[in-house]
């Protein structure tokens, strides 16, 4: 089989495009900071213990580099223990979206008929409907654990997905390919699973970077709003208990700004990378933000004539 | 703008709006548990509990023949004819016609009037902060967009992008840290709408304290916003200015400035305002945290409220009201931009 | 005097990786009332050279060297505001209206009135708005449409728009970019008939640009042929229709039928015009000529006069002005033309553009 050095093939030729991009570099580089930091981060720093009352409430010193909260934990190691979860909630939740997304957008797209126009009519109506709204009475509804919030945020998440999905699929079926392949009697579930999928299969990756972005943001909202999970200490929960502790008002700056910053970091860096990847599966996109100058259009005519 | 679009358009919001209450009513069903008990207190009698049952209509089907019990949903089909009207769906259909909402839990008021109390102070955070991101949003993008990769640009758009990824209650957190507290330079009230136990002779009076009061909420939420606008705005610029009729308006000698102003500024606003209807669930939404941080006695707290203590008939109620109001926004950037752009219009 | 006066213009453009030479040291002059056709293959260089005129190339191109002469004075030399004056009363562009060239958000009287109220400020609104009424019945539209949008008209009746904008200053030159392709037959002939007999009227002097050389033999009196950038004959219409003298235009003239009807260039030249980023040194056109000899590989031959206006620019005519058959020539055709340019490649290419290394052909 070649298949393996194709997708090898692909993947060198993805990387040299990849590195020309300087926004999609730097996210890059912020990413596997973080990415260290939530595989490794909170086996080093140890587990995150209750103290005894002198060890409430402290300022950033040398021992605690953030201080402590009103229970004693240092909240260095509840931040590195918050980058865990918020990055792979974010994941998680993603990942879930992209397979609900990426199901119904090449069903859609490929079966046509009445079952497109049934689920881009579902697509389009979970579209349309305020995100963050719609999760947190979700979310209320199905009470909260991190289990029901990386569900939420899939069943909110998932239409943008379908309908970019959809659309590329239509394109791809109109490919000579697909009629030739379905000319030697392949089925349906053969010619999704081996013909579109495949190319499809950038656009998904591009979009679950950024689909890991929204749900990042997305749970750190609800977090704060006080429908996430109450025994997880995700960055958007820290960030809740910092507000009801009054650490406004208190002054104790080093507990509310190091998970803000963290989702900022890491949300802007999914960002980039997806962002990247977008130029790179749209040539329009491409030649727009790289070529600083246009080129006339005939001394392009002349030029790719040329080659 | 021709019939076909706008009818076209106006039948799409409709059946929009028509499952957002199918959807509001399965949702709220959903609930695990006996919905009666949560709203009793613990001690209260069997009898107690049929009575309230009855008396809220729960002891109805959902639909027709399908009854909600406690080992779960079961179908009796032979009860469909007979409660085909008598079903919680029509009843439910019934109270939406007529505007009753329910009463809250937990004050003793209908749903509409707690709402209602709760429902201008978010429309005026919600404008304020909207104008003040479009008046920056715009600008910035057509300036960024027009001199692109010049130190304008990059000065203004890795900003926006940066921006772009805060959440908008930890902006409004930075703030009032920064703005509203001894721990920062405290400039501005921090809490509420009106500095609490002050007495205003009549409306007018109360005006310059909203106002103070009004400026930090409206500022974390437009500084979240007009990113977005920027960046739009800018992109649009971009594309606009590589079309055929702006290199017609240079060759016609107008100088830089009313190219810009003539031929390229009409035509890029058209996504730009389309996109301050389409985002306004977002803005809703950035709207809650932002009142939640600064007490803003809007319609986000009481979400917040409404969540916290399982007031379901005020969550069902604002859910109906948000998510309607978005189809609306969304109906209105349709026939906006159908207005605006002349190749729609007809 | 001529009116427009072209000498040795250069115009490259800056692309990733290189420099396309877009436009290498045409001269050409365009006499009052006179119209003239600038014909080539598309990516020969004809719009390059009507928009580095009019200042209109994109922010990668720019003019290298050379002079415009417009009545005697030098356009490049004139500051940004005093030659945005001169835009449009002067000389003005008749853009392909049936592409984007019209704004789709304003009404079309209001952009053919722009020009008029931004050039001659002591002319009111009110007299604008008739004289637009006027230049519209001129063009053959009713003036009652002023108040439509550009998507409401067809691509004829948004041609005659853009040639109504076009004279709304009564400029003495207009070019033509292409002004009728994209149009169906029967509204070309509609089209340029209305342009010709405008210019009789109003005794305006053209340059019509176009990659269809029935359109210039119909409407011009003289026509510079273009190759790759570089002007390869010039001369009365009629004389390069009978008597061509440079391979190319042969090549041109042949391809055309002689029933009348649009006819692309090139249809009938075997081979593929340069890259521009690397061009065939010497005369661009030797890799794909019959007459090639030797020093069409050097150097690009200059310009002589063969009377009545006629100039041609090639080492195989002869200088009674005759142009010598392969036979008669040392010859290097086809394919051993372009093992000749291999072989001596390195030196070749030193001759003429020292930075780009031979060979590279086709790695843009």
């Amino acid at each position: 089989m070649n298949l393996l050095s194709s997708w090898r093939r692909r993947a060198a030729g993805f990387w040299r495009l990849f590195r020309r991009s300087r926004q999609g570099l730097v996210g890059l580089g912020i990413l596997s900071v973080f990415i260290l930091v939530a595989l490794v981060g909170p086996e080093l720093v140890g587990r995150v213990d209750r103290a005894g009352t002198f060890d409430q409430m402290l300022d950033p010193s040398g021992g605690h580099i953030f201080g402590t909260d009103r229970a004693g934990r240092d909240l260095f190691k509840v931040w590195v223990h918050g980058t865990r979860i918020s990055i792979a909630v974010g994941i998680i939740a993603s990942l879930i979206t992209m397979v609900i997304g990426a199901a119904v957008g090449i069903v859609s797209g490929f079966i046509g008929g009445r079952v497109d126009t049934a689920l881009t009519a579902l697509s389009n109506f979970f579209y349309v409907l305020p995100t963050l709204v719609l999760a947190i009475v979700l979310a209320t509804i199905l009470g909260p654990s991190l289990l029901n919030v990386i569900m939420v945020i899939a069943i909110t998440s998932w239409p943008g997905t379908a309908l970019i999905i959809r659309s590329q699929t239509l394109s791809i079926k109109e490919r000579m390919f697909v009629d030739r392949a379905r000319a030697y009697g392949a089925g349906n579930v053969r010619l999704m699973t081996r013909h579109v999928l495949p190319n499809v299969f950038g656009l998904i990756l591009a979009n679950t970077t950024l689909t890991i972005a929204a749900a990042i943001f997305l749970e750190t909202t609800l977090s704060f709003l006080g429908v996430g999970d109450k025994n997880t200490f995700s960055w958007g929960r820290v960030l809740e208990e910092s507000f009801a502790a009054g650490a406004l008002t208190l002054g104790k700056w080093a507990w509310f700004v190091p998970p803000g910053l963290g989702v900022v970091l890491v949300v802007l860096a999914f960002t980039l990378v997806g962002g990247a990847f977008d130029e790179i599966l749209d040539p329009r996109l491409r030649a727009r933000e790289a070529g600083r100058a246009e080129e006339p259009p005939e001394a392009v005519a002349g030029a790719v004539v040329g080659t | 703008m021709s019939r076909d679009y706008l009818a076209r358009k106006l039948a799409q919001a409709a059946l929009t709006i028509v499952a957002i209450a199918i959807l509001n009513f399965l949702l709220f069903r959903l609930i695990p548990g006996d919905p009666v008990r949560s709203l009793l207190p613990r001690n209260v009698s069997t009898q107690q509990k049929q009575e309230l049952r009855e008396r809220l209509g729960l002891d109805q089907p959902l639909l027709p023949g399908l009854y909600q019990t406690p080992q779960g949903l079961r179908l009796k089909v032979e009860q469909i004819p007979d409660t085909l009207v008598e079903n919680q769906f029509v009843t439910y259909l019934g109270n939406l016609a007529s505007l009753e909402l329910g009463r809250s839990f937990f004050e003793r008021k209908a749903v509409l009037d707690v709402i209602a109390d709760r429902f201008w102070p978010t429309v005026i955070l919600v404008i304020s902060a909207e104008a003040l991101a479009l008046l920056l949003g715009i600008l910035i993008g057509i300036r960024a967009g027009w001199k692109r990769g010049g130190p304008f640009d990059i000065l203004t758009i890795n900003p926006a992008l940066v921006l772009y990824a805060v959440p908008l209650f930890w902006l409004a957190m930075l703030l009032l840290f920064f703005l509203a507290t001894p721990n920062g330079i405290p400039v501005f009230p921090s809490q509420q709408m009106t500095t609490p136990g002050r007495q205003f002779a009549g409306p007018l009076e109360a005006i310059p304290d909203v106002l103070a009061h009004l400026v930090l909420p409206a500022f974390s939420l437009a500084l979240g916003l007009f990113a977005g606008y920027a960046l739009i705005m800018r992109s649009s610029i971009i594309d606009v200015l590589g079309e055929d009729y702006i290199t017609t308006a240079r060759a016609k000698g107008l100088r830089e400035n009313d190219v810009l102003r003539r031929h390229a500024i009409p035509n890029a606003l058209l996504p730009t305002v389309t996109l301050v209807a389409l985002t306004f669930g977002y803005v809703l939404g950035g709207a809650i945290g932002v009142e939640q941080v600064f007490s803003w006695p809007g319609m986000g707290t009481l979400i917040v409220r409404s969540v916290t203590q399982k007031d379901f008939p005020v969550l069902q109620g604002l859910f109906l009201l948000i998510t309607i109001s978005v189809v609306l926004a969304n109906l209105v950037a349709n026939l906006l931009y159908a207005v605006l752009d002349p190749r729609v219009r007809r | 005097m001529a009116l427009l006066e072209i000498r040795d213009l250069v115009v490259h453009f800056r692309i990733r990786g290189g420099v396309v030479r877009a436009v290498e040291g045409i001269s050409f002059d365009v006499e009052t009332g006179e119209a003239v056709g600038l014909v080539g293959e598309s990516g020969c260089g004809k719009t390059t050279t009507v928009l580095a005129i009019n200042r209109l190339l994109p922010p990668n191109g720019r003019i290298v060297s050379g002079s415009i002469r417009l009545d005697g004075e030098e356009l490049t030399a004139l500051r940004r505001g005093a030659f945005r004056r001169k835009r449009w009363k002067e000389m003005s562009v008749i853009f392909q209206g049936a592409m984007n060239s019209l704004n789709p958000v304003l009404r079309v009287g209001d952009q053919v009135r722009e020009p008029i109220l931004l050039h001659e400020p002591g002319v009111t609104r009110r007299e604008a708005n008739r004289r637009v009424s006027e230049l519209f019945e001129l063009v053959g539209i009713n003036p009652a449409r002023k108040k439509q949008y550009p998507h409401e008209f067809s691509g004829g009746m948004r041609q005659r728009v853009m040639i109504a904008m076009a004279l709304a200053n009564r400029p003495r030159l207009v070019f033509g970019d292409e002004p009728t392709t994209a149009l169906d037959v029967m509204v070309q002939a509609q089209i340029l008939e209305l342009l010709e007999r405008l210019r009789r009227e109003f005794g305006l002097a053209m340059v019509l640009i176009t990659h269809d050389l029935s359109v210039v033999a119909e409407t011009c009196e003289r026509a510079v042929v273009m190759y790759a950038g570089q002007l390869v004959e010039t001369g009365p219409m009629e004389l390069l229709h009978d008597r061509p003298l440079h391979p190319y235009t042969l090549r041109l003239m042949r391809s055309v039928p002689d029933v009348e009807g649009p006819r692309d260039l090139g249809a009938g030249i075997p081979g593929q015009p340069p890259d521009l980023a690397a061009p065939p040194s010497g005369c661009r056109f030797h890799p794909r000529c019959d007459h090639a000899v030797a020093a069409c590989l050097a150097a690009f031959p200059p310009g002589r006069s063969f009377g009545t206006g006629h100039r041609v620019a090639c080492h195989a005519v002869s200088d009674e002005g005759r142009l010598r058959a392969p036979s008669e020539l040392p010859l290097l055709s086809g394919a051993a033309v372009v093992l000749a340019a291999e072989e001596s490649g390195a030196e070749l290419a030193m001759l003429d553009h020292p930075d780009d290394p031979p060979g590279v052909e086709g790695a843009a």
